[in-house]
């Protein structure tokens, strides 16, 4: 038999691995997966527009003319046109389209009148994803037929125009980043979420590593292999892990990076010593878990309910400036809060690492007091046998 | 063994063992407070931003003004360096920044167009949106009352001094305070439910197979199955009477339609689980496999990313679980008070997962409870080496 240390556990792992498909499935295999299932559901290269219906009353030239430019907004299909407004609600209601553009009767005869007639946009708000892409792209092309009806309407009274078209709108409002790229924010969805589902992996890994060995039983022969040493035990055996995941997760970064085309502004490395922190720091909340409750199934329920809500507390979908104090609280407590805005700043921002110091420190202690905190209580209580078994 | 047997033993199984108990019960009640927590004011507000005014006049000061005029919109200071706009951004001070360019006045006088811009941090969406939708109102406003004004210093009548030749009127259906809680936390709820399910059959089925004992046959699975669906049925009022109310989220549900849909969306997480279940040896092992799930499974159901974004093969995988066709058949019963006959297809498509996930029960489920037909691990066999 093996030396008893390091390496011995760490050999003891690995051969329970060898011998247990479904764990090595979960810590290994289901990962994997999940990190391809998210670049894939937002790989698409073209979205398809949005489906909206028109709902023309009018049926003039001009409402057709209408009805070309939606269609012609990249992130808009014109799915149906229709002058029967009960189709338009049925379409809405059984969620084929997620707006109605309504171009009313006599809408031409007011427009040459210059009454000034009014289209009306519809859009279920319920989908609010949906919705804001629409209005976006809708009220861009109103725009656009308006500006062709105000050159037309002021070329036909001769006046001789060079500005016409910067009459139309005297304000345009350009959006851009100030990091000079272009790219479409949505993509970096699958980035944000990743490190949400790496958190939960990373947590019930742990949980599931240590809570084995209180579950069967063996948590005394674990600690014999090690050689008596709570750290050593627990550390030869969390490591290996740390390292498999560190690597899939930088793969995540240079597959995202590079592989579909969202370069890193800032620092790379900045990046790569978060990811660290931020793989260290769940593997750590999942052991402190696990030595709180000593009990595999009820440390798994625990992880449940710190991780599952955690994207939505960490202040990236809504902000954290906008939520009640309690759940600001909250989200102070969970790494992600820390280490979005860092992937953010880093990622996209280009910002000089210098700023990154204080979100890294932030999941150094994520890492340190967890750690510790699990330690101290495994050496406690985690090794008396009247705490093993507990399901 | 008889359906009533299963029925029964579940529910026993189900009430006397306090993991599965706190998972189907508890966390349901847990969550279902906890979750609406972070939107409880639904929408964005104090969207810190500065404005960087490179322009110094009259025009570009009465711009900052109208933007800032918003409620949403939080204006942190004017100044005149674009790096140190960017420095705040960096540090998370503001979400972005409103920069307006030198000779915008200018320009503006000689009736030229005079762009400006917004630069919103790139990782915010809900904020940057909210920054580049007040910035667009308030620079149509004053574009419009610029254009009025000089068409009548062209002499035109005031009548005709109009800005734009057509006037477009957004209306925002069935959420129409467009809070982001009304938006996002009912779909949450239906992924709970199935979610805390499927894991809470998990336990209890891992849990037979672990110990060899348990309903057996086929007549007492479909006791099981109709047992989960009950504790399914009874969270989904939950849900969808208590919790839409309690938060004030949109609701206009018909009862009928919502106890029809309920019934079977129950079903279908019911068999779901039980064909799934067949794979667990170990109580544990449904948590480890459905909590990561959850969020990817969220982003296919076609609601917070739309479908049409999807890849084509996702766009139909995504059918399989049953929280897409619960997500989309629920918000549109309860949020946007559709009639039974638009989520006929949803249904249809609940009723199509229930009836193969039985089938595959039926093939498949333990016929005796020592003898099950697929290979069962011990607790513990194998997890430590032969001392």
């Amino acid at each position: 038999m093996q030396q008893p240390g390091f390496f011995a556990v760490v050999a003891r792992e690995w051969r329970h691995l060898l011998r247990d498909r479904s764990d090595a499935f979960f810590v290994f295999g289901l990962p994997l997966l999940l990190g391809l299932l998210l670049v894939w559901t937002f790989a698409s290269a073209t979205p398809r527009g949005l489906p909206v219906l028109v709902l023309d009353q009018d049926g003039s030239h001009e409402s057709r003319q209408l009805t070309r430019l939606i269609d012609a907004a990249p992130g808009v299909s014109v799915a149906q046109r229709t002058p029967i407004a009960g189709q338009a609600w049925e379409a809405l209601e059984t969620r084929q389209v997620y707006g109605v553009v309504h171009i009313p009767r006599g809408f031409t005869d007011e427009l040459v009148a210059g009454r000034r007639p009014t289209v009306q946009f519809q859009h279920n708000a319920q989908y609010a994803t949906h919705s804001a892409q629409l209005r976006r792209d809708v009220q861009m092309a109103v725009a656009t037929f308006s500006t062709a009806v105000e050159l037309t309407a002021e070329q036909r009274q001769g006046r001789p125009n060079p500005y016409a078209l910067d009459a139309a709108q005297p304000i345009p409002v350009a959006s851009e980043t100030l990091f000079n790229e272009s790219l479409d924010y949505q993509r970096f969805l699958a980035a944000a979420l990743w490190p949400a589902v790496l958190q939960m992996v990373l947590m019930i890994t742990a949980v599931a590593a240590v809570g084995r060995e209180l579950r069967d039983g063996t948590a005394q022969r674990w600690l014999d292999v090690a050689g008596g040493g709570v750290t050593t035990a627990v550390v030869a055996k969390l490591l290996p892990y740390a390292v498999f995941y560190f690597v899939l997760s930088v793969g995540m970064l240079l597959w995202l990076s590079l592989g579909r085309s969202i370069p890193v502004a800032g620092s790379v490395w900045v990046l790569v010593v978060g990811l660290a922190l931020l793989v260290a720091a769940g593997l750590s909340l999942g052991l402190l878990a696990v030595a709180l409750v000593r009990n595999y199934r009820m440390a798994l329920s625990v992880t449940a309910f710190y991780t599952a809500p955690a994207f939505a507390f960490a202040g990236h979908a809504f902000p954290l400036a906008s939520m009640p104090v309690g759940a600001q609280v909250w989200a102070a407590l969970l790494p992600l809060t820390y280490w979005l805005p860092l992937q953010n700043q880093q990622w996209l921002a280009g910002a000089p690492a210098s700023y990154a110091l204080g979100l890294l420190g932030a999941l150094a202690l994520y890492v340190l007091i967890p750690l510790v905190l699990g330690l101290l209580l495994l050496r406690r209580r985690g090794f008396s046998p009247e705490a093993w078994g507990a399901r | 063994m008889t359906v009533r047997d299963g029925f029964v033993q579940t529910w026993s199984e189900v009430l006397g063992d306090k993991g599965a108990f706190l998972l189907l019960f508890i966390a349901v009640l847990l969550y279902s407070f906890f979750y609406p927590l972070p939107y409880k004011h639904e929408t964005v507000e104090q969207v810190a931003f500065l404005a960087v005014d490179l322009d110094r006049s009259p025009a570009s000061r009465d711009l900052i003004r109208r933007v800032n005029a918003a409620p949403q919109l939080e204006l942190q200071g004017v100044v005149d360096d674009i790096r140190v706009a960017q420095a705040a951004i960096w540090r998370e001070e503001v979400v972005g920044v409103l920069v307006i360019p030198d000779g915008f006045n200018r320009r503006l006088a000689a009736g030229e167009q005079s762009p400006v811009q917004v630069s919103g941090h790139g990782g915010y969406l809900l904020t940057n949106s909210a920054l580049l939708t007040e910035t667009t109102a308030a620079a149509q406003a004053m574009g419009a009352e610029l254009k009025v004004f000089r068409r009548q210093l062209e002499g035109l009548p005031p009548q005709q001094a109009i800005a734009s030749p057509l006037a477009l009127e957004v209306m925002p259906l069935y959420n129409p305070r467009e809070g982001y809680g009304s938006y996002v936390v009912p779909a949450v709820l239906v992924m709970l439910l199935q979610q805390t399910l499927l894991v809470g059959m998990a336990l209890i089925v891992g849990t037979w197979r672990e110990e060899q004992r348990g309903p057996h046959g086929r007549r007492a699975y479909f006791g099981v199955f109709l047992a989960f669906a009950l504790i399914a049925f009874l969270n989904a009022l939950y849900c969808f009477g208590f919790v839409l109310w309690y938060q004030d989220y949109p609701r206009a549900g018909g009862l009928f339609s919502l106890l029809g849909f309920s019934a079977i969306f129950a079903l279908a997480c019911a068999a779901f689980g039980l064909a799934l279940s067949l794979l667990w040896r170990r109580r544990e092992q449904g948590l480890q496999l459905l909590l990561p799930t959850a969020i990817p499974l969220f982003f296919l159901s076609g609601y917070p990313w739309p479908a049409e974004a999807l890849p084509p093969a996702l766009d139909v995988l995504r059918w399989l679980a049953p929280s897409t066709s619960g997500i989309q058949g629920f918000i549109g019963l309860n949020q946007m008070g559709v009639a039974f006959g638009a989520v006929i297809r949803e249904s249809l498509l609940l009723i199509g997962i229930t009836l193969v996930s039985l089938a595959i029960v039926w093939r498949f489920c333990p016929r005796t409870p020592s003898r099950l037909d697929l290979p069962v691990q011990r607790p513990g066999q194998g997890a430590s080496p032969p001392a």
